[in-house]
């Protein structure tokens, strides 16, 4: 009787994980995450499509979500370090896009993504905010009960399905398609930021949110410094068409002028002309399997050159 | 190796002493997570064998079924409490051997952020399921970073008031002894870390034997449960045969070679005989050398996961 039950608790729990994975996808992955590694990287969705370090054959791991934020970055490095070699290269990539630091937390005007659900089955519960122990019994024991309970968020499942199809594709879009895609994101993002003139200043509660991010960068710094890592910020490249439609006056005041105020060597791929071509890309701002493979390898080249890895 | 009838005089397990004059047993018997009879079973053979150190902490199950078979033990008057050495730890809450971030953080899954109020309600509750007044040696069971030197003053007082004859830590590296040292009155007695030929842990181990912290050693033959390379290897075969020892036991003495107190955990009775009959052979140089050659870092309890900016 005992070994039945013990049994149905196996086969129960395997069922739970299956349903996790289904449900959030993107996480998943974070479970196989192997000891030892040579590289953590860390960041939102450019960062996910960015990096994949099997292609390079690299011992690395992409820990990048979608979506998140620096200060999830952080937690997700406090959660994972230990599975950075002591005797390794001991290198944390923190990969950011330009409207990245103006990002200081998801809200409940953000839609569902606000919601800390996502990171209960992959981070620490002291590294969550909100953290409900009725939520996290729910989401783990329950996980049925908790996907009825989110039934609206999950007819967002099937479009992450279709990026994550194109994702793992060659070329597909045409330079008409990622141009439409350029102007979709600059104009998601001046709404969600509130920007109505990409040239003009830009308000105080962006700059305050600049400073917080900025502020979480160097924490970070200094939490690899205390532990013998090293830490470098990466700028995925973009597409010609994205990369355009960015002044650089913006781009001084919400990406380079803060990143350097951090303290953390950065490598600006964002203009690289290896990376330009829209059959890297498959919208504006993330790269197919292709782009990822080619924009992988230019990356860890570079480092190397830099002398970060061996 | 010994035959089941055998039966060691208590005085061949040879003690230590710790930095405050407190004798330790040399080798020690894990507990967690048997229970009832099984666990009855296990305690009385092994005080049978001759061991006499016990390993449990305030978030095992069992710590209640502990107090529970001793009494029955001590009741028959071969043995009284002061015939053991029994260690508890205090630490965060588990869940099915996973940390819930309810004790010792300032976050939104703790909610009592009075930690020294913790420290001791913990100690208290330990002492109640214990069914004694006092613990030989108190723990704290991970490097709780939010709020390390408060738990250790609070340890202190717990040390001060004859509640545990010695206090230490467990899972810390350097970093986080320099921290405790910064504030503490009484230093670190023992440090109980995972260490096998996979992982052995060369910094922390120096760090202690130079501030007179002992070393203990967890699961310390838990890792020839997965393929590490030690059990096919011919020359571990050779030394077995020379020896006339078990893996098991070669494992075991080449702890305390390295000035390290194994707590090997083993139920059966054959098992807890063969781990404390190690004290008549002595592994050479090259062979200990040998051994230590399959380190690999490996982190039985990756550190970071169980313990969030470890």
């Amino acid at each position: 009787m005992v070994d039945i039950k013990r049994k149905l608790a196996i086969a129960n729990n395997r069922i739970n994980l299956k349903l996790h994975d289904i449900l959030l996808p993107d996480y998943a992955h974070i479970r196989h995450i192997p000891q030892q590694l040579d590289i953590i990287s860390l960041g939102s969705r450019p960062a996910k499509f960015a990096i994949d370090f099997s292609t390079a054959g690299a011992n690395g791991f992409n820990l990048a979500v979608i979506p998140q934020t620096l200060e999830y970055d952080f937690r997700m490095l406090k959660n994972y370090h230990s599975y950075l070699s002591d005797n390794g290269a001991g290198l944390v990539i923190l990969v950011l896009c330009p409207f990245s630091l103006l990002k200081r937390r998801y809200t409940e005007a953000d839609g569902p993504v606000c919601a800390d659900d996502r990171y209960y089955m992959v981070l620490h519960h002291a590294l969550v905010n909100n953290y409900s122990e009725t939520k996290y019994q729910k989401i783990k024991r329950h996980p049925l009960l908790y996907a009825l309970s989110i039934a609206p968020q999950l007819k967002g499942l099937l479009s992450r399905r279709l990026q994550r199809q194109l994702a793992a594709g060659g070329n597909t879009q045409t330079g008409d398609s990622i141009g439409q895609s350029a102007r979709n994101y600059v104009q998601r993002w001046q709404a969600e930021f509130g920007i109505e003139n990409l040239n003009s200043p830009l308000d105080n509660k962006l700059c305050d949110d600049i400073v917080f991010n900025v502020n979480i960068i160097a924490n970070i710094k200094q939490f690899c410094a205390e532990r013998g890592l090293r830490t470098v910020i990466i700028i995925p490249p973009m597409a010609d068409s994205l990369a355009a439609l960015l002044p650089d006056s913006f781009l001084r005041q919400a990406l380079y002028s803060p990143i350097a105020n951090s303290g953390v060597d950065c490598i600006d791929f964002s203009r690289h002309n290896e990376m330009s071509h829209v059959q890297n890309y498959f919208d504006a701002l993330c790269l197919n399997a292709d782009g990822r493979k080619k924009f992988t390898k230019l990356m860890l080249d570079n480092l190397k050159q830099k002398g970060l890895l061996q | 190796m010994t035959s089941g009838l055998y039966q060691k005089p208590r005085s061949m397990i040879p003690n230590i002493k710790l930095h405050n004059g407190v004798e330790i047993p040399l080798i020690g018997q894990g507990t967690y997570p048997m229970a009832g009879n099984t666990l009855y079973n296990a305690l009385k053979n092994a005080l049978d064998c001759g061991c006499t150190l016990f390993d449990t902490a305030h978030s095992y199950p069992n710590e209640a079924s502990i107090g529970e078979q001793f009494s029955k033990i001590f009741a028959a008057g071969k043995y009284k409490r002061n015939d053991v050495f029994i260690i508890s730890k205090i630490g965060d809450k588990l869940d099915h051997g996973m940390p819930m971030g309810y004790y010792f953080y300032n976050s939104d899954s703790c909610p009592d952020k009075n930690h020294r109020r913790t420290v001791f309600r913990q100690v208290e509750d330990s002492l109640r399921n214990l069914r004694t007044d006092y613990v030989d040696l108190l723990l704290l069971h991970w490097p709780y970073t939010d709020c390390l030197e408060e738990i250790w003053q609070a340890m202190e007082s717990i040390y001060k008031k004859g509640m545990a004859r010695a206090i230490g830590v467990s899972n810390h590296r350097p970093r986080h002894i320099r921290r405790i040292m910064d504030v503490a009155e009484v230093t670190p007695m023992v440090n109980q870390i995972y260490f096998s030929p996979l992982n052995t842990q060369a910094d922390t181990t120096g760090f202690c034997n130079e501030h007179d912290i002992l070393c203990q050693a967890y699961s310390p033959l838990m890792f020839l449960r997965s393929e590490s390379g030690i059990k096919s290897s011919d020359e571990i075969k050779s030394l077995c045969a020379k020896y006339n020892k078990s893996l098991n036991q070669i494992i075991l003495r080449w702890d305390i070679q390295n000035g390290i107190v194994p707590i090997p955990k083993a139920a059966s009775l054959k098992h807890i005989e063969e781990n404390y009959d190690i004290f008549d052979f002595s592994l050479e140089e090259d062979e200990m050398n040998l051994i230590s050659s399959f380190n690999v870092n490996f982190q039985y309890l990756p550190e970071s996961v169980y313990c969030p900016g470890y």
